[in-house]
């Protein structure tokens, strides 16, 4: 009889999925299977070519040291937010959302102001003579890790304030007067109990980061492609709907394959969810 | 194990109102000391202050004559059992305990032999692979008691240790925790709000009043000597009588004949009488020392009974063994002897 009910109300949003993102991806994934020389020949295709091959691999980079980057910046800052007073914690959650309110292409331009050759960033390192000529940060991989940094930070820490909010202080001051010095507290104490929320914001990022298309389009230029951006390539600029799709399922999958080998870490890493799930 | 001093130790945050004054006491090696309180004396902040969690504002905390003001908490080998029990959650019952031995980079093997054998000692064998949230309460707060004790820490600090169990453990652990520290001559700090429970197992106590300490002797002193009406009500004192002026040498002034001993006539304010040592109606007529009243309500306690009697010097506690009971509305006579009025500083 549960279950029965439970379907029932689950009903009207299983049948939405179906119609708005299943369909829709179904349509988009049969006819790249449906080409006279064989089912995965557009695949073989695209995967031999060592251009797209270094596209797949730039933009698993990108997503990757964004990931990272986004995380060893997230847990302290998480740490000292969830540590203020409520007033303060409520002021700074909403400092820290604030830059989500604005459109991503206005971030984004924001960016190319501070990186460019002639941008606020490049001048303010020659006028202290750390460099001689300006450096090349705009259009590199590296401006589009930056601006997804940016962009991705919000979230990592919303995911951890939570997390970080639930921990006993008790068992950090348990650690230290074990002998735990406050290094040794946020590795081998703070750090573990977090796995949740870590893994919950990494995936966010993670994905986010793997399928983002302003960022890299604006910060990254014509010349450094990734997925995303060689999908409007080859969708709207050659009109190759049939290679844009092959892209678009080997996104899904790479990043799909992504979280849930994150999953997998994670549940290695804190064993006490193997009981919770 | 070791000494603990404490001196002068004072308290405040923001510079404004001092939570803690004048904190002066010391331990001797291998006594267990309560500090006794209601909550929002300071009992808790004494304790993470020499414990090393919190700075002091002003005072000394020594060890073996060894001031440990700056020796950061994680140097400092204490055990600390807090309230919460502040279990690792992500850790095993055995690397709970094991943490300590960890940090002090012991090898495996010392490790293995130690963590077994306090795990041993506290009946906890069995449950060394166990995560804390599979465990009970009793459990939980034995592993916080392992882990605390298996570094052999030079002074063991409790924060409430029991008020999270239920009575009847409580009562079982408080004993363990006792057995335990004398087997092991360990100096022990125990903070508890409880006072049956600290008097039951303490060398000394302290009792601790807005951030001073009120009194520090042995319960059996403090039992039969409280230095303060508030003490006195602390304990389970009930009866107060007001001393407002003392006439004829030795009577209070008052609408009843009560008078002191030459011993209690010590300009007091107050005087308290244990419930025990009034008596009802009393056989020989003394001539003095009895107050009418009129009993209005009633208790049983099975060896005895006890009545509240309203009298014009107030309501009196009354305990008596005699049957039957008495019922509620009768006229009594109430005989305070004047050699179980104790004098009371307010």
């Amino acid at each position: 009889m549960k279950t029965r009910s439970g379907f029932w109300l689950l009903f009207p949003a299983f049948i939405s999925v179906l119609i708005f993102a299943f369909f829709p991806l179904i349509q988009i994934a049969i006819p790249t299977f449906q080409t006279p020389k064989g089912f995965l020949d557009l695949y073989t295709k695209f995967l031999e070519n060592t251009y797209n091959l270094h596209v797949i691999g730039r933009t698993f980079k990108i997503a990757l040291i964004t990931t990272l980057i986004v995380l060893i910046l997230g847990i302290p800052i998480s740490l000292w937010i969830a540590r203020q007073k409520s007033k303060i914690k409520s002021i700074l959650t909403i400092l820290i959302l604030f830059p989500m309110l604005t459109n991503a292409v206005v971030r984004n331009f924001a960016w190319i102001i501070i990186l460019g050759r002639n941008g606020i960033l490049n001048k303010f390192l020659m006028s202290l003579h750390l460099i001689n000529s300006p450096l090349n940060i705009l259009y590199t991989d590296t401006a589009i890790i930056i601006g997804s940094v940016y962009l991705f930070l919000p979230i990592m820490i919303i995911s951890l304030v939570g997390s970080v909010s639930e921990l006993n202080i008790e068992a950090e001051e348990a650690a230290a007067v074990l002998g735990a010095n406050p290094w040794i507290n946020l590795i081998k104490i703070v750090i573990p109990q977090l796995v949740s929320g870590i893994l919950t914001g990494c995936i966010l990022v993670f994905a986010g980061a793997m399928t983002a298309y302003t960022t890299p389009q604006i910060l990254g230029g014509n010349k450094n492609l990734v997925m995303s951006t060689l999908i409007y390539q080859q969708a709207m600029t050659l009109g190759n709907w049939k290679n844009a799709s092959v892209i678009a399922i080997i996104l899904i999958l790479i990043s799909t394959s992504s979280m849930i080998l994150m999953r997998k870490a994670s549940h290695t890493l804190d064993r006490r969810s193997d009981s919770n799930a | 194990m070791a000494n603990l001093e404490v001196k002068d130790l004072a308290k405040s945050y923001n510079g404004k109102t001092k939570i803690l004054k004048d904190i002066s006491f010391s331990v001797k090696n291998g006594d267990l000391v309560s500090i006794l309180g209601p909550s929002g004396c300071g009992k808790t902040t004494t304790l993470r202050i020499i414990a090393g969690l919190i700075p002091a504002t002003e005072g000394k905390v020594l060890v073996d004559n060894k001031d440990v003001g700056k020796v950061p908490v994680y140097k400092r080998n204490f055990g600390m059992v807090f309230q919460s029990y502040a279990l690792f959650p992500h850790m095993t019952v055995f690397n709970n305990v094991a943490f300590g031995l960890k940090m002090k980079k012991l090898s495996k093997n010392d490790i293995q032999k130690r963590v077994n054998k306090i795990l041993k000692i506290t009946g906890l064998s069995e449950l060394a692979s166990r995560y804390p949230k599979e465990l009970s309460g009793g459990q939980q707060q034995r592993v916080s008691l392992a882990r605390a004790l298996v570094i052999n820490p030079q002074l063991l600090l409790m924060d409430e240790p029991l008020s999270n169990l239920d009575a009847k453990l409580r009562i079982k652990m408080r004993s363990e925790i006792r057995e335990l520290q004398q087997k092991l001559k360990m100096t022990v700090l125990f903070v508890t709000h409880d006072q049956r429970e600290c008097f039951a197992i303490s060398d000394k106590v302290l009792i601790m009043k807005d951030g001073r300490i009120d009194q520090y002797d042995t319960p059996e002193n403090i039992f039969h000597h409280p230095s303060s009406e508030y003490v006195a009500k602390f304990i389970g004192y009930d009866n107060f009588i007001n001393v407002d002026e003392i006439i004829n040498d030795h009577q209070i002034k008052s609408n009843a004949n009560i008078f002191l001993t030459d011993e209690n006539n010590v300009d007091a304010k107050v005087l308290t009488i244990r419930p025990e040592n009034i008596l009802i109606n009393p056989q020989e007529d003394p001539s003095n020392n009895l107050i009418g009243g009129t009993i209005t309500s009633l208790e049983y306690l099975g060896q005895s009974f006890k009545y509240k009697v309203s009298t014009s010097l107030g309501i009196f506690t009354v305990e008596e063994a005699r049957k039957p009971m008495r019922s509620s509305g009768d006229k009594v006579q109430l005989y305070l002897p004047s050699k179980h009025l104790h004098p009371l500083s307010r």
